[in-house]
This record gives C-alpha cells, sequence and structure tokens, in this order.
C-alpha cells in the first residue's frame, strides 16, 4: 500500500543575484577586481513534517508563494530537499503544471504515449487504454491535433485522463483542475472519490477550499513555507479563511 | 520504496537488492522506451512538419562538398590520390557531421525540452540520449548520398567496410559524453549553444575530415591522432577505401578517450541534474 511521510523538510533558494548565467559572466566574474553582490537565501520550506497513510488524502492550502509547488516538486521528485527526509512508497502518478510532460508540437495522441512512458507505462498497455484515455478527456475532435493549439482547459482534461489511467498509488495533483469547465470538474471530483475508495491516496494542492472539504481526509495550511496549521479539513480551512478575511 | 533527502537517493539495504535488481530491469527498459520515444518524435517533427528536414540531412553535406571540392582542387589543387578529392571529403564530412550533429542537437536537449522535466522523476540523461540518437537517421541519409558519388566514381571500396560498425558505436559514445557535459553546462551558463558552434569548428579542423592525413610531417600526423575523433575518422576512411587500418595504435588511445569522455559527461551530468529543477 502506498503511503508518504515528509520529515522535517527544509529547502532553501539562493537568490544569486550575481549567478553567472553564461559563460561570457563567468569570465568577468574571475576577474580580480570585480565584487560579488551578497546573496540572499530564501527558505521556501521550513521544517514541514506531515505524513499520508494508504489510501489516505491531504489536501495543502496557502496564498501564492508560500511554498506548496516546491512541497510538490520535492514530493515528485523533481527537486531535493536542503535538509529533512521525505519517502514516498509507492507509484507515483502527477498532474503538477499545465503542459508539464507535453511537447507542443506533437498531437494529442503522441503526446498521450510520451506522457505516459514518463509515468512509467509502456507503449502497449497505454494504446490499449487509449480510447478510454481520450474518452475521459472529452477532446476527441482535438486528438491530432498538436497540442501547442489546444486551449488551457483542453490541456488540463488531457493532463488529468493520462495521469489517472496509469495505475497510480499516489496522485499528486496541483491547482490545474480549476481550468476545467464545471462539467469536468464533476467528473474529475466523482474519479477522485472512486479513486479514493479503490485506496489510492491523493495530494491535493488547491484554492478551492471546498473541494478540500469534500476530497481530502485530512489538511495542512502553509505560510511563508511554515506549517501554520494541521489537522481536520474543516478546521484548517476555517483557520486559513478566517486569515484571508482579516487582512 | 523511494527514499530522498538532502544527499539524494539512499543506498538500499542487501536484503532488497534482489527485488530491486527486477525492479531496475523494469524501470530501465520503461527509460529505454522513453529514449526511443522521445528520439521518433524527434525526428518526426523534423521531416514530417517541413521538407527543410530533408533539405539538412541531404542537400547540406551535398553543397559542403561540392564547394569545398571546388576551393580545394580548383583553387588549392589539394589532392587525395587514390581516391577522388570529392568522395574523399564526402566520406569525412558524414561521419564528422553525424558527431557534429550529435552533439549540437544534446547540448540544447535539456533547456529545449524543459516542459518534460517538471512533471515527474526520470533520469535527465535520457533526453540528450535520445537527440543525440535522432542524428543517426540524418546519417543515413546522408549515408545514401555517400554511396551515390561512390558507385558515380567509381571508387573501389573493401568488404572490411563492415568494421565501420563498431567504431560508430566508439564514435556514438563519444558524442553522448559530450553531448551530456555540455546539455548539463547549458542549463548553467546559456551561451553554452554558442560556444560549442565555435569548439566544433576548430575540432573539425583539427580532424583529418578535408585533408588526407599522408600528407603532413609525422609529428603534426601523430598529434592530430591523438585526437580521438582524428583517428575515428582515419579509421573510418581506412576501412572503407584501403581495406584494413593504417594508424591501428592511435584506435586504441581514441577508444579509450571515448570510453573515458563517456563516463567523464555522465558523471558530470548525473552531478549537476538536481540543479536543473532550480535553474530552469
Amino acid at each position: 500500500m502506498a503511503s508518504i511521510q515528509v520529515d522535517r523538510v527544509w529547502k532553501r533558494f539562493v537568490l544569486k543575484r550575481d549567478r553567472p548565467d553564461s559563460v561570457g559572466q563567468l569570465m568577468v566574474q574571475m576577474l580580480p577586481w570585480h565584487t560579488r553582490p551578497k546573496s540572499t537565501p530564501f527558505w521556501a520550506l521550513q521544517d514541514v513534517s506531515f505524513s499520508v497513510g494508504p489510501g489516505e488524502s491531504i489536501g495543502i492550502v496557502g496564498d501564492n508563494g508560500s511554498g506548496k509547488s516546491t512541497l510538490l516538486k520535492i514530493l515528485t521528485r523533481t527537486m531535493l530537499p536542503t535538509s529533512g527526509r521525505v519517502a514516498v512508497r509507492g507509484k507515483v502518478s502527477s498532474l503538477i503544471e499545465l503542459g508539464a510532460g507535453f511537447h507542443p508540437d506533437f498531437s494529442g495522441r503522441e503526446n498521450i504515449v510520451l506522457n505516459a512512458s514518463i509515468l512509467g507505462i509502456d507503449r502497449r498497455t497505454i494504446l490499449k487504454r487509449m480510447d478510454e484515455i481520450i474518452d475521459f478527456a472529452g477532446i476527441e475532435a482535438f486528438i491530432d491535433t498538436p497540442v501547442k493549439y489546444y486551449s488551457t482547459g483542453m490541456n488540463a482534461r488531457l493532463g488529468f485522463s493520462v495521469a489517472i489511467h496509469v495505475d497510480p498509488e499516489i496522485m499528486v495533483v496541483d491547482e490545474v483542475l480549476a481550468v476545467g469547465d464545471e462539467a469536468f470538474q464533476r467528473r474529475c471530483d466523482e474519479r477522485i472519490t472512486r479513486m479514493r475508495q479503490s485506496g489510492i491516496s491523493f495530494v491535493l494542492v488547491t484554492h478551492g477550499l471546498s473541494s478540500v472539504e469534500r476530497l481530502t481526509d485530512k489538511a495542512i495550511w502553509l505560510s511563508h513555507g511554515l506549517v501554520r496549521a494541521a489537522g481536520a479539513p474543516r478546521d484548517v480551512v476555517a483557520a486559513y479563511r478566517g486569515s484571508v478575511e482579516r487582512n | 520504496m523511494t527514499s530522498i533527502d538532502a544527499r539524494g537517493p539512499r543506498v538500499p539495504s542487501a536484503r532488497d537488492l534482489v527485488r530491486m535488481a527486477s525492479r531496475r530491469w523494469h524501470s530501465l527498459r520503461i527509460w529505454l522506451e522513453l529514449i526511443r520515444n522521445l528520439a521518433v518524435r524527434d525526428v518526426e517533427t523534423r521531416y514530417k512538419h517541413s521538407l527543410l528536414g530533408l533539405y539538412w540531412a541531404i542537400i547540406n553535406p551535398l553543397i559542403t562538398a561540392v564547394i569545398f571540392s571546388f576551393v580545394f582542387t580548383v583553387i588549392f589543387h589539394a589532392s587525395s590520390k587514390p581516391i577522388p578529392y570529392v568522395v574523399f571529403l564526402l566520406t569525412g564530412l558524414t561521419f564528422w557531421n553525424l558527431f557534429a550533429n550529435s552533439v549540437v542537437s544534446a547540448t540544447g536537449s535539456i533547456t529545449g525540452n524543459a516542459a518534460l522535466l517538471s512533471k515527474l522523476y526520470f533520469p535527465r540523461v535520457v533526453i540528450p540520449t535520445a537527440s543525440a540518437i535522432a542524428r543517426v537517421i540524418d546519417f543515413l541519409f546522408a549515408l545514401f548520398v555517400l554511396a551515390v558519388f561512390i558507385v558515380a566514381y567509381h571508387v573501389r571500396i573493401y568488404p572490411s567496410l563492415f568494421w565501420i560498425l563498431p567504431i560508430l558505436a566508439l564514435q556514438t559514445l563519444l558524442a553522448l559524453g559530450v553531448g551530456y557535459l555540455l546539455s548539463a553546462l547549458n542549463v548553467l551558463y546559456r551561451d553554452m549553444t554558442q560556444l560549442i558552434g565555435l569548439i566544433l569548428m576548430i575540432w573539425m579542423y583539427l580532424s583529418p575530415v578535408m585533408y588526407p592525413i599522408g600528407n603532413v610531417s609525422n609529428t603534426i600526423q601523430s598529434i592530430l591522432l591523438m585526437n580521438p575523433m582524428g583517428a575515428l575518422i582515419q579509421a573510418e576512411r581506412d576501412l572503407l577505401f584501403t581495406g584494413y587500418l593504417t594508424q591501428a595504435p592511435y584506435l586504441w588511445a581514441a577508444a579509450a578517450w571515448c570510453g573515458f569522455i563517456f563516463l567523464a559527461g555522465l558523471y558530470t551530468f548525473k552531478r549537476l541534474e538536481p540543479t536543473f529543477a532550480e535553474v530552469l
């Protein structure tokens, strides 16, 4: 069974104003009279801990820039924490940024195969599920059009549809679902509920506070990289709402 | 179980090794397939969407060979006896271009595929590998042009040409090594793509692509052949037109270079890999 354990994770970004981003700048910096401006460390996550048991789902709320996306990147292993430990047990599937894993020049169909192989599913298996994926996304008419011509909503639909069809044990979903229309969001809600019942864990980042209450077992509220509140979704959401209203 | 901490994935205990091995094999298969998928897409976008793709693969080496042979035979009176200079040059260019184009493609591959990186972790090395491998298709087109020239000029070729395959394998190893190194550096220093054009130009003139190695003094000859690409191109041409290796000892050095540069490139890439997500 799948589980996630995040243990005292810190993530530091160094805002190096002087990081040379070309060989030319690198050479300029080697000049003896070149003085370096100070770089300021920035803690995107500070001592964040939580755990998600098998079949459990967690919602993460917080303002923009509070560290939610950084946390998700660490969970999907695209980023390493500065200190602390993350243990992810089980096969992860993710829907993080719009268009992540899509190649703009390839058609929807080609991108399904490409995306699935990034998510660890081989070609034969995914071809068998092709119709199902296209069907759930509801974009049959455009499936052979290059993805760069897709609308934001179509992009999210396709991304979500692939992500749920690769036999995940853990689903990591960022805000992206909010761009789908009412009907699609309802379909996603329904599917998420069904997947949760079959024991799949969810990590859900969203500004749609009602969906946190509806779809998760517990929640944490991140603020400036710190966990401000953790516990039952309703309480966490209420606390977060309260702080937003106070400002 | 995947364990992530500040030092990266952990070393597993001996007990898990058997299970790890079978999972490793499974994921290796998946990554190989990802390489294939990316390479196929790379080639497809190049040729499906534009006839210009064909231009790069066929017309480019053709025009270069014609111009160079005009300059070198008519103006400079270069000779590459017993092989006609056009064929001699086109052979060198065909093999050199495979190397150079692979390196150039690999260099820009990570920065050009940023969207693929943010989805989920997979060994990033897959991306430059696929870009470099995709250039083999261009090479096949160029090889076809070369074959036409060989036939048209009635140049004698030898059955030893099949030994070119292991030489090509070495050349690919070298291209991958250089490609890994530069693609990782290109994430940090974006002008690497500019620099690589310059480096490749110098490298080409220091390899016997446009001139026969026999025309220069022994000292310079041995310097040129210590360059792995020099020895490889010499070997490829020898196997095609001479029937045996004229510079065999240098080939061993080249093989060692290829292995070393491949491993060094891979190692640097792996070291820089964790910074990609933060810089891109």
